[in-house]
């Protein structure tokens, strides 16, 4: 603890280090001017201009062009379109080979080529915007999110706008804390492209969810198979009206595979839910099964108590 | 150098950058800062909610002052990015980046979030949340038990350096600790049968996973070849648990001479991979992806070698013998992806690609043995003094793990034409096969997938697309199927088709509108007993309508429908007669509205608001058919099986005081519904009748998570803002 504090300590005062003998802030693009374009493109301009890709903004078109393409004709002749005009009437392929010209190295692009994105014909400006705006760099929808205490734009409310069903667990009951900011759609996925299902930042799976939930990762005494083999057997990764994430409510979860001893009988001793007295069931209320079988990832405990999962 | 070292050392030269910066920074002409910060407040009314732990889940909801500071920093040669937020609360966020361009990058963050899950939550045992709870019981009075919050805190810190010099040639260190400290709800059962009742305890939580990786590599427009090593290690302080079990020596029902159970805790463990990363620019518009990752985790656990057991009149600790004495977890993967994707010809886009993951579990295997006549319930297999194979009915009571592997190989092709540049038609061909040891079901399990795709954009306005796919899963099962054999849900053959629809439509600059429909479908005909069938079918409609700059709005509505059947088999073992068979089908519906805008009111007056109701109602129906014997007893359907209804409401508005202050006040209002028959009427106690004699000992003895999770809440909040 004392040395987590010192290692912050030191990182903060470093950076406020940086910040304290930063030379007087100056207003307006840091390359000292504006092109030509500013006239009839201002707000693009303006936008631009204080992002990363604006600290080449000068009073020529150079950083126009780069992105645009030749801008010559379209300079004597407005209702001529420039190179890339960025509108429907260029393919998704075309849009990204502007940003790809510059980009295509970055590292984390290494796997575009393979992504589902490429394939199913999503270009850079899909997400990104490089005239500012809000949310990294894209003008986003007005948002229809419940109070939260963030104040900053969410990755997946860019995302949402074309994976709906994501969208729409995402509202369930029980959902992993990406509407309240805590985990990004990022933290799993590699927008840019994978070489794994779904494009997940991991080999499997199991080895992406591991990597928040390492008391998980085992490896125990006494495993329980289909955790073993992809936590999406049981669990919904985004939202699930079930709690825990699961897919279907427990008993009816573990009877999918559980058919003997008692678990046909979770109901109550004779199945009978609702009857006159309830017949109130450790097999059925509250968490079922789990109620008992608790360590219904793997367990270290001996014997059949371990087998069984229930210390 | 061990993984605190290296900690140390990562943190520590990122640091040295930092410190360089500021001369950096200095001699960066033009290197302009700007930023702003934010001070307020909120204040949460929660109109005599009785748990409040669903509200605060996620979100920090007390009463009290809210902050955020962002600066941005822009030079030609250098930039910053700082933001953080709430500090001093439970979700504080904190974040910095910077670097140059090209050169060299860093960053720090550090996450804070607190995952709630009951406020006054109730334990007959003291020492909640500690390694050693204990209590006199039976104690079916919950207004004497013990309140507390069910809680932990979550916090993920981290940083990044990574230094490329304008070259290809890149070197990269990430460090990274998540910690969770606080408790979280567990239950185990008590005596030596399933009708013995169970506890549910506040386990107390407090590990940490520390993380360390290097990346080293080359990275251009043709070429990519990168080398990462990782080190993960999970630490718990706290993986035994002492806590006193009600049922075992119960006999005096004075509390006294009960036993004191042993659970376990996640042990420590540790994960170590290598992975090599690579892409190459081939002819043929095509590139060459490759993937080799090889990984070692492991945990060691010194074995328990007794057990508390008895019977409800009295106790005793058994002892038995484990062989190994440590148990050494070691499970290896070794994993490798090959794609090839390239345009042959116009208008043609294909890839081909493989993918293998080889689970090897190389754990110890362990035995448990030395079971007696008082002990045989401790042990899985066998009888006592049985002279048969080890392992066997016959053979001696023994109990002995078995460490599971397995390999996965999936193989594919994707073919896409563009016959116009406004059409595109796809198909693909997916397998997966996967091959295991240890599986009781199946040791091997063939998956097909074929896909056929139609995308269309040949309006200006309008994007239409139809999907298609088909999926086929064949097991090789180990044992024959008797009719009331239940094949793993995971590894049972299956047909499954999935449809997917979706249109987006933008008939003017200000409108945009999108529909998706999906309907999956799955059946499981060979499974005589266990799921039978599936579907779900998804309808998502949104609209956005407005200009960017003014009054702009956007709604969804969607609705999802899913149902499972099964059927459960309950047949006599000696005669092999079928008894009876129930049926179930399950319903889960969810529906929901969002609504969003944003207006512009006035020239210094923005007005944002946002609406969300969703609903979800869950049933099951129950049938029953006789058979050798009559049905247990009358089947009555379930209506309230996980319905919940949650309304949010937030309208604000931003009145802009000068050019460089603004002023935020707000208000925002939730209701959730809940409706559940696993928990209602909730009962602290189960069975929740009255309890006498002996009986007692089998007292079931809940936390109250659940019991209440509706709740109504009213935030106001007031932010002043200040850019500069």
């Amino acid at each position: 603890m004392r040395h987590r504090l010192l290692y912050w300590a030191v990182g903060i005062a470093s950076a406020f280090c940086a910040l304290t003998l930063l030379p007087t802030p100056a207003a307006g693009a840091q390359g000292g001017g504006q092109p030509v374009c500013a006239d009839c493109h201002e707000e693009a301009v303006r936008g631009i201009a204080p992002t990363k890709h604006g600290a080449r903004l000068d009073a020529t078109t150079n950083l126009c062009q780069s992105c645009h393409g030749d801008v010559a004709a379209h300079l004597d002749d407005p209702t001529v379109k420039p190179t890339r005009a960025f509108d429907r009437g260029m393919t998704a392929a075309e849009k990204s080979e502007a940003c790809l010209s510059c980009h295509e190295g970055n590292r984390q692009l290494a796997f575009w080529d393979s992504g589902k994105h490429k394939k199913n014909d999503v270009a850079c400006t899909d997400c990104h915007s490089v005239h500012g705006m809000t949310l990294h760099g894209k003008h986003v929808d007005p948002s229809t999110a419940p109070y939260l205490t963030t104040q900053r734009k969410l990755q997946y409310e860019t995302c949402g706008q074309c994976h709906k069903s994501v969208r729409a667990q995402l509202n369930k009951t029980s959902h992993h804390p990406i509407i309240e900011g805590k985990v990004a759609c990022a933290d799993c996925h590699n927008p840019h492209g994978a070489l794994s299902h779904a494009m997940v930042k991991n080999e499997s799976v199991n080895q992406l969810c591991a990597g928040c939930h390492a008391d998980k990762r085992g490896p125990f005494v006494w495993s329980h198979l289909p955790v073993e083999e992809n936590c999406l057997t049981c669990h919904n990764s985004h939202g699930s009206n079930v709690p825990k994430l699961l897919n279907v409510k427990v008993p009816q979860l573990c009877q999918d595979c559980h058919g003997s001893g008692h678990g046909q009988l979770a109901y109550g001793s004779s199945f009978s839910v609702g009857g006159a007295n309830q017949d109130r069931a450790t097999r059925f209320d509250a968490r079922a099964c789990v109620n008992c079988h608790q360590l219904i990832h793997g367990s270290n405990a001996p014997a059949s108590r371990g087998h069984f999962l229930l210390r | 150098m061990d993984i605190k070292q290296s900690t140390t050392s990562a943190v520590l030269i990122a640091c040295l950058f930092l410190l360089a910066a500021p001369a950096a920074y200095a001699a960066d002409g033009g290197f302009s800062l700007t930023g702003s910060y934010t001070l307020g407040g909120q204040f949460v009314d929660t109109q005599d909610t009785v748990d409040e732990g669903k509200m605060r889940e996620y979100r920090d909801l007390t009463s009290g002052v809210l902050s955020a500071l962002g600066l941005t920093g822009r030079g030609s040669n250098y930039y910053l990015d700082f933001y953080g937020e709430n500090v001093g609360r439970k979700d504080m966020f904190l974040d910095l980046r910077g670097g140059s361009y090209g050169s060299f990058k860093y960053g720090l963050f550090s996450d804070s979030m607190q995952h709630f899950f009951t406020t006054d939550a109730r334990t007959p045992y003291s020492g909640a949340g500690t390694l050693n709870q204990t209590a006199k019981l039976p104690n079916l009075d919950p207004s004497t038990w013990n309140v507390y919050d069910l809680a932990y805190k979550r916090r993920s810190d981290g940083a990044m350096f990574e230094l490329s010099l304008d070259s290809p040639w890149y070197v990269r260190a990430d460090v990274g600790q998540i910690s969770f400290d606080g408790n979280k709800l567990q239950a185990y059962a008590q005596g030596t049968g399933s009708s013995n009742g169970f506890v549910d305890l506040a386990v107390p939580v407090d590990f940490s996973t520390r993380n360390l990786s290097f990346e080293s590599g080359y990275s251009s427009k043709k070429l990519h070849l990168a080398l990462a090593y990782l080190d993960s290690k999970f630490e718990n302080d706290d993986e035994i648990l002492h806590w006193t079990n009600g049922y075992f020596g119960n006999d005096k029902l004075t509390g006294t001479d009960l036993g004191i159970d042993t659970s376990y805790l996640p042990s420590d463990n540790q994960l170590k991979r290598w992975s090599l990363n690579g892409l190459v620019k081939l002819p043929l518009s095509s590139s060459l992806a490759l993937r080799y990752t090889q990984s070692e985790s492991t945990s060691d656990v010194t074995l328990a070698t007794s057990q508390l057991i008895g019977t409800a009149t009295a106790k005793s600790t058994a002892p038995f013998l484990a062989s190994p004495a440590v148990f050494n977890g070691k499970v290896d993967y070794d994993t490798w992806a090959l794609t090839w994707s390239a345009m042959p010809a116009e208008g043609f886009d294909v890839r081909l690609y493989a993918l293998d993951l080889k689970r090897e579990n190389k754990s110890t295997d362990v035995l448990f043995s030395g079971f007696t006549t008082a002990t045989t319930s401790l042990g899985c297999v066998g009888v006592v003094g049985g002279t048969g194979p080890v392992g066997s009915a016959t053979g001696p009571r023994v109990c002995e793990n078995e460490p599971f592997g397995f390999e996965r190989r999936n193989y594919g092709a994707e073919l896409a034409w563009r016959p116009t540049k406004t059409n595109r038609i796809s198909g693909g061909w997916d397998q997966i096969k996967t091959d295991r040891e240890f599986h009781p079901d199946s040791d091997s399990t063939k998956e097909r997938r074929y896909s056929l795709e139609w995308r269309n954009t040949a309006l200006d306005t309008l994007v239409a697309s139809l999907k298609l796919q088909l999926i086929e899963r064949r097991s090789n099962f180990l044992s024959p199927a008797l009719p009331n054999t239940v094949w793993s849900f995971d590894t049972a053959n299956m047909d499954r088709q999935v449809y997917k629809a979706g249109l987006d439509y933008t008939p003017t600059a200000k409108l945009d509108l999108s529909a998706e429909y999906y309907y999956k479908k799955s059946e499981y005909d060979d499974s005589p007993s266990g799921r039978q069938a599936d579907d779900r079918g998804e309808i998502y409609l949104s609209s956005v309508y407005g200009a960017q700059d003014g009054f702009r709005v956007k709604a969804y509505v969607d609705y999802e429908k899913a149902s499972t059947d099964a059927r459960l088999v309950s047949r006599n073992s000696t005669t092999g007669a079928v008894n009876y068979t129930v049926f179930t089908g399950i319903e889960d519906k969810f529906e929901a509205f969002g609504l969003g805008f944003d207006w512009p009111a006035q020239e210094r007056l923005l007005v944002t608001g946002a609406a969300s109701w969703n609903r979800s109602k869950g049933a099951v129906d129950f049938n029953g058919l006789a058979g050798a014997a009559a049905l247990p007893t009358t089947l009555i359907n379930i209506t309230n099986y996980g319905n919940n209804e949650r309304l949010a409401l937030n309208l604000n508005g931003t009145y802009e005081i000068t050019g460089s202050w603004d002023l935020t006040a707000g208000l925002a209002y939730e209701d959730v519904a809940f409706d559940d028959i696993q928990f209602d009427p909730y009962s602290y106690v189960l069975p929740p009748g009255p309890l006498v004699g002996p009986a007692q000992a089998t007292a079931s003895y809940l936390s109250g998570w659940y019991r209440d999770p509706e709740y109504k809440a009213t935030i106001g909040y007031l932010l002043a803002k200040h850019t500069f």
